[in-house]
């Protein structure tokens, strides 16, 4: 059943003018466009003390300013169109949610317009159309009547959504008691099963569960090929890869790049930790010198050698800016250098599922050191140990005896199994004796984290992104943090 | 500033208005032990404590003339004028906070704030629907019949809502950009409480000042309101429409003023 409001209001375009009175024609030519937004600008006046705010209002036509303008948004412009997805992405701050309000109607823009044209609903934050004395069942059509439909539309729909929500009996308790996840599937159930033309989703959503999530990105498939025009907003970059045909980045307010969903990803990963300062080493270096002293002579196994290279050192420009890091134990080495690229060498923070992830990082000794260990360790964002390995747990050739001065350069890939999500990873050096480095494999665990010296670690070094491989049909091809290699079949005996 | 857009709009979102304002009367009453009883209980309450200080105490008498006028009419002449100058009051001290008390209407939700003064002065005419009912009963069952100009009643509604609507669209806007206006608001208000001839008729002001009190656009209503429904007489026609246009006037410089400075709020809350 098709159902539309009755109110005249809703159901017409809509456009906000900025406030001076700039006004451009909307481009409406395209009959297809849903939203459109030109040149929208937001600032925003901050005072120092309340009545500098006031003083402004009084004495500001005579040209006194007492605020500081703070730039929400920057110039932004971009369409929509029927059935389709666009995504809007950035950094906390970015100016993400100051877009959505203008597009919706609530803000108006310092500069520029925004046009929409059919029924917007939104779901900008969780429940906050509810009043939390009443029903949910009283809420949905308190929420109905917002929209602008009659009680008779809403009794039409009211199954559906409730059938949606799936909370239950809760339906006739008050908001209040609602967990956040009842909460948000019954918000998000009465904005989409309104059959807007608009949907705009902020990042409310996440607070759903993973059933949950599904549910609502199913939906939204249906109002996309029901013609409806979609923005989400979120940090799960695996969904907006999935559902937008388009992105939009925004950084600081100002729109870095619109267009190709997974383009606009790759850029966002890259801003993550900028390239910023790049380590002015780079060099091909010789790890060695010969013995002195101080060092056993004995150069035993086979898996200490004098000097050596490794196969390939990215470029200056791919290095991390990781002053913003911690490290911890500073007096025998420092850190001159991390950088984290693909399988070609070029820098990358958004990794597929499985995609193999290369660590480059380099401590310069500030003292005399025995056998250089090096090693990533990587975390989730519920800080668990998810993987990590030191150089010697892959019996890599390493060098028995550091000098004062000299560098050490690691190359470590990792294939990335893991959850898609969100990781920040530690690099440290370790060192140990010539000999114990000779006699690792008799040695218990134990034995072994006895033996270890440790020198220096950066923590959080820099962080990365995890998202379903492109090729896989599903983004949840296991349970769980790892996803470990195994294979499984079925039989079937009928008697 | 188009009126016809104004009704358009406003009527547009009459379903929306209906279901707040059955709320609102939910709201007030939700987990009360008395529940809706106190919309009787109030009005009635304050009216036997008004008689009892002004007639019983104050020895305070309607009319000079004839001071055998028992209590009992003097409390009915009282809440026949009361009651319009309740709405007034009511929606006057909600007014200024309708909107700041709201902010998830305003930025969260696409909500068309302009109903919400609307819903204010319907909740308070309700409760005056209310009063008067509890007034004709109490004609009723004192002075043994009931005038039949209160077919007149309407009219002279009319000004009150006009005033009523335009002034909370004002200080509503106002209320979010100066917070003052809560306060104000509450010591404007009891002045006028006292200003305005509730308890006693306009003709007992000197005549010399009575034009101050012919400005106050509730004067004439108070008056109208117990022609009306005390005095059987017909409104003063040529009074009534002088007012019923100011505080039109009033109703759409309110609009106005509302509708033009809706943008702004979410930047300030």
């Amino acid at each position: 059943m098709d159902v539309k409001g009755t109110s005249p209001i809703l159901a017409e375009s809509r456009s906000y003018q900025s406030l001076d009175g700039v006004a451009e024609t909307a481009a409406q030519h395209d009959e297809e466009v849903r939203i459109s937004v030109r040149n929208v600008s937001k600032a925003y006046r901050l005072y120092d003390r309340p009545q500098d705010r006031l003083k402004e209002e009084l004495f500001g036509r005579f040209g006194k300013r007492y605020g500081r303008n703070f730039w929400a948004l920057r110039d932004v412009s971009f369409d929509v169109r029927h059935g389709e997805a666009v995504g809007i992405i950035g950094r906390n701050g970015s100016g993400k949610s100051t877009l959505l309000q203008i597009i919706a109607g609530i803000l108006a823009p310092t500069t520029g317009e925004a046009h929409v044209q059919g029924r917007v609903t939104a779901l900008l934050e969780l429940g906050s159309g509810f009043n939390r004395q009443f029903t949910g069942r009283e809420n949905v059509y308190l929420n109905g009547a917002i929209l602008g439909f009659s009680r008779k539309e809403m009794d039409a729909l009211f199954d559906e959504i409730v059938a949606f929500a799936d909370i239950g009996d809760f339906i006739d308790q008050p908001v209040k008691t609602y967990s956040s996840g009842m909460h948000v599937r019954l918000a998000f159930a009465v904005q989409a099963c309104v059959k807007p033309d608009i949907l705009i989703v902020d990042e409310a959503l996440s607070v759903g569960d993973i059933f949950f999530q599904q549910k609502c990105h199913a939906r939204m498939e249906k109002l996309l090929t029901d013609n409806t025009a979609v923005i989400l907003v979120s940090h799960n970059l695996g969904a907006v890869q999935k559902y937008c045909s388009r992105a939009i980045l925004l950084e600081k307010g100002q729109p870095l790049f619109e267009g190709d969903a997974a383009e606009a990803i790759k850029r966002y990963s890259l801003l993550q930790r900028s390239p910023g300062t790049y380590r002015n080493s780079a060099q091909s270096f010789t790890a060695n010198n010969p013995a002195t002293a101080l060092f056993s002579d004995q150069v035993a196994s086979a898996d200490l050698q004098d000097e050596g290279e490794i196969s390939f050192w990215p470029s200056e420009h791919t290095f991390l800016d990781y002053s913003s890091a911690t490290p911890i134990g500073e007096d025998w080495a420092q850190c001159t250098g991390i950088a984290l690229c693909d399988a070609n060498g070029n820098p990358c923070r958004v990794f597929q599922h499985g995609q193999e992830a290369y660590f480059y990082y380099e401590f310069e000794a500030l003292q005399d050191l025995l056998v250089p260990c090096g090693s990533v360790v990587l975390t989730d964002r519920k800080n668990i140990i998810v993987h990590g390995k030191a150089t010697y747990q892959y019996w890599a050739k390493s060098f028995p005896h550091v000098p004062k001065g000299a560098r050490v350069r690691f190359r470590q890939s990792i294939a990335l199994n893991l959850r898609p999500g969100q990781y920040t990873f530690d690099v440290a050096l370790d060192m140990m004796k010539p000999e114990d480095y000779a006699s690792l494999e008799s040695m218990s665990a134990r034995e072994i984290r006895a033996k270890i010296v440790k020198l220096i670690r950066i923590h959080q070094a820099g962080a990365f992104s995890i998202i379903p491989a492109v090729e896989k049909k599903t983004a949840w091809n296991h349970f769980g943090v790892c996803d470990l290699p195994g294979d499984c079949e079925i039989g079937l005996y009928k008697d | 500033m188009n009126p016809l857009e104004m009704i358009r709009r406003l009527w547009g979102h009459r379903e929306l208005i209906l279901q707040l304002i059955g709320r609102d009367f939910a709201q007030s009453y939700r987990n009360t032990y008395l529940g809706a009883l106190w919309s009787l209980l109030n009005p009635l309450l304050m009216l036997l404590v008004y008689t009892f200080i002004f007639s019983g105490i104050l020895k305070a008498r309607w009319d000079h003339t004839d001071p055998s006028m028992p209590m009992s009419s003097f409390a009915l002449i009282l809440f026949a004028g009361l009651i319009p100058f309740s709405v007034f009051s009511g929606v006057m001290h909600r007014a200024p906070q309708l909107i700041a008390n709201s902010p998830n209407y305003v930025k969260k939700v696409i909500f068309p704030l302009e109903i919400l003064p609307v819903v204010a002065v319907g909740s308070a005419l309700v409760d005056s629907l209310i009063e008067i009912g509890i007034l004709g009963i109490g004609l009723a069952l004192f002075l043994g019949v009931v005038s039949p100009t209160v077919v007149l009643l309407p009219l002279a509604y009319l000004p009150l809502i006009f005033l009523c609507l335009g002034l909370g669209w004002f200080l509503a806007s106002l209320g979010v950009y100066v917070r003052d206006t809560a306060q104000g608001v509450q010591v404007v208000t009891r002045m006028l409480f006292f200003l305005t001839p509730v308890f006693y008729k306009t003709d007992a002001v000197p005549e010399a000042l009575r034009p101050i009190w012919r400005l106050n656009p509730l004067t004439e209503v108070v008056e109208s309101f117990r022609r009306v429904l005390i005095w059987n007489e017909t409104l003063d026609w040529e009074r009534w429409l002088a007012v019923t246009v100011v505080s039109g006037v009033i109703l759409l410089l309110g609009y106005a003023w509302f509708m033009k400075t809706k943008v702004g709020f979410a930047d300030v809350i």
